[in-house]
């Protein structure tokens, strides 16, 4: 699926997901049985693609590998949750607990980040762009500031779903300078990302 | 049990939770603890001879400021490294703990630049095992403390966590063992209080934390 999908679908949108899982997690603290059953559900499924992509890029997609890392993500919830900070986004908490499972399950796999190629690590890149964005941001409007050229070509490729050849032939650009310019294009967003977050933090 | 079994089970009794300590708390009860074991030791091991006169010394202080910082910061590392998602606090406690680890070392250099080479051979010698010791016994006390406190938490680089502890708790011992070794060498200062101590204790977090650390 792609960003401009998910922003339709308003999975982007994690201003309201944010505020409906921190309100849960707020509510589950106290010891609220009922909107903690609601927040591992609304977990469950937010997790459940993130894990399947993250597996998929290893080979371990139909192992049954992604209900074991599913569950270890819920205990890791459970059995952490006095380490979230009410004063925190929810989101970048859920999803670091998310990568350490889903990294330790590939240790315990012994699978090889060597065998990953740089199509799919920036696949995984975009990928963690988008989820642990966490405070509402508007992605969108992040890549208006970046210059035209990484811009297009970011779009090709993250929006669009062109693989870098296919948007190295449509540009007009050799297939390393559109690898060059959409990474440097991601590593900018970070930034402004980061920047965001540090601004909302400072807000709170 | 598959998933949502394992949903029903988790909220069907739910408890309310107690919140972790904040970073903050945790780094001021590192302070706190270490402290306690630095007068403590005063009943175990004896003092200086000339440590009135250290005192007196503005760079006595000094010293023993920028292991003091340097401890509190390694510990701040391992406190945000506690919480998950906390990216942007550990990476700037990453920066100040590296910031006040070359200074420390940079400052022990200057130290032992001072030094004349027949100076540096005696900074050498085999009688440094004891301040050694004091100083890696001394970290593993509060070593243990802090990683009984920090496991309670969710660290998502334990080995990270493990050598940020280390740090923080060999550089306390630093600035214990200025109360208590009375050789104004730089050069055993360097090695003796500082490096080897150091490469011990990485060694063992580093075990210690996979061990304890994993959750």
């Amino acid at each position: 699926m792609t960003v401009r999908d998910r922003t339709e679908r308003g999975n982007l949108d994690q201003s309201e997901d944010e505020k409906q899982l921190s309100s849960l997690m707020r509510k589950s603290l106290d010891g609220d049985c009922e909107s903690y059953r609601l927040l591992l559900e609304r977990v469950k499924s937010l997790m459940t693609p993130f894990i399947a992509n993250s597996l998929s890029k290893f080979g371990l997609g139909a192992s049954g590998g992604q209900e074991d890392v599913l569950q270890e993500v819920l205990l890791g919830i459970h059995l952490k949750r006095a380490t979230w900070d009410r004063e925190q986004f929810f989101l970048p908490w859920m999803y670091a607990i998310a990568r350490f499972k889903a990294i330790d399950y590939l240790r315990r796999n012994k699978v090889s980040f060597k065998s990953v190629s740089i199509d799919e690590t920036f696949e995984e890149f975009e990928s963690s762009e988008a989820t642990d964005l966490g405070a509402g941001l508007d992605i969108q409007s992040l890549c208006e500031t970046l210059p035209a050229k990484q811009r297009e070509l970011l779009l090709m490729v993250k929006v669009d779903g062109l693989s870098m050849n296919e948007a190295a032939a449509k540009s007009g650009f050799s297939v390393s300078d559109v690898k060059v310019t959409v990474h440097r294009a991601l590593k900018e967003l970070r930034r402004q990302v980061e920047q965001v977050k540090e601004r909302n933090h400072e807000h709170r | 049990m598959n998933t949502d079994d394992l949903i029903k089970s988790l909220s069907a009794d739910l408890k309310p939770v107690r919140p972790m300590a904040s970073p903050y708390r945790m780094v001021a009860l590192f302070g706190a603890v270490g402290a306690a074991l630095i007068g403590m030791s005063f009943f175990i091991m004896k003092a200086r001879g000339d440590l009135s006169q250290q005192l007196s010394r503005p760079t006595f202080f000094l010293e023993l400021g920028i292991s003091f910082l340097f401890s509190i910061s390694a510990m701040a590392l391992a406190a945000f490294l506690s919480r998950p998602g906390r990216g942007d606090s550990v990476r700037k406690s990453e920066k100040v703990m590296f910031g006040f680890l070359l200074l420390a070392f940079f400052y022990d250099i200057s130290r032992v630049a001072q030094l004349d080479s027949s100076e540096m051979i005696q900074g050498t010698g085999l009688s440094g095992i004891e301040c050694f010791a004091s100083v890696l016994g001394f970290s593993a006390v509060l070593g243990t403390a802090m990683i009984f406190v920090l496991r309670k938490g969710a660290s998502v680089r334990p080995s990270l966590s493990g050598v940020a502890i280390a740090l923080g708790c060999v550089a306390m011992g630093n600035v214990s063992i200025a109360f208590f070794c009375g050789v104004d060498n730089g050069v055993h200062a360097l090695l003796w209080h500082f490096l080897f101590p150091i490469a011990a204790a990485i060694g063992l977090s580093f075990v210690a934390s996979r061990i304890f650390l994993k959750w």
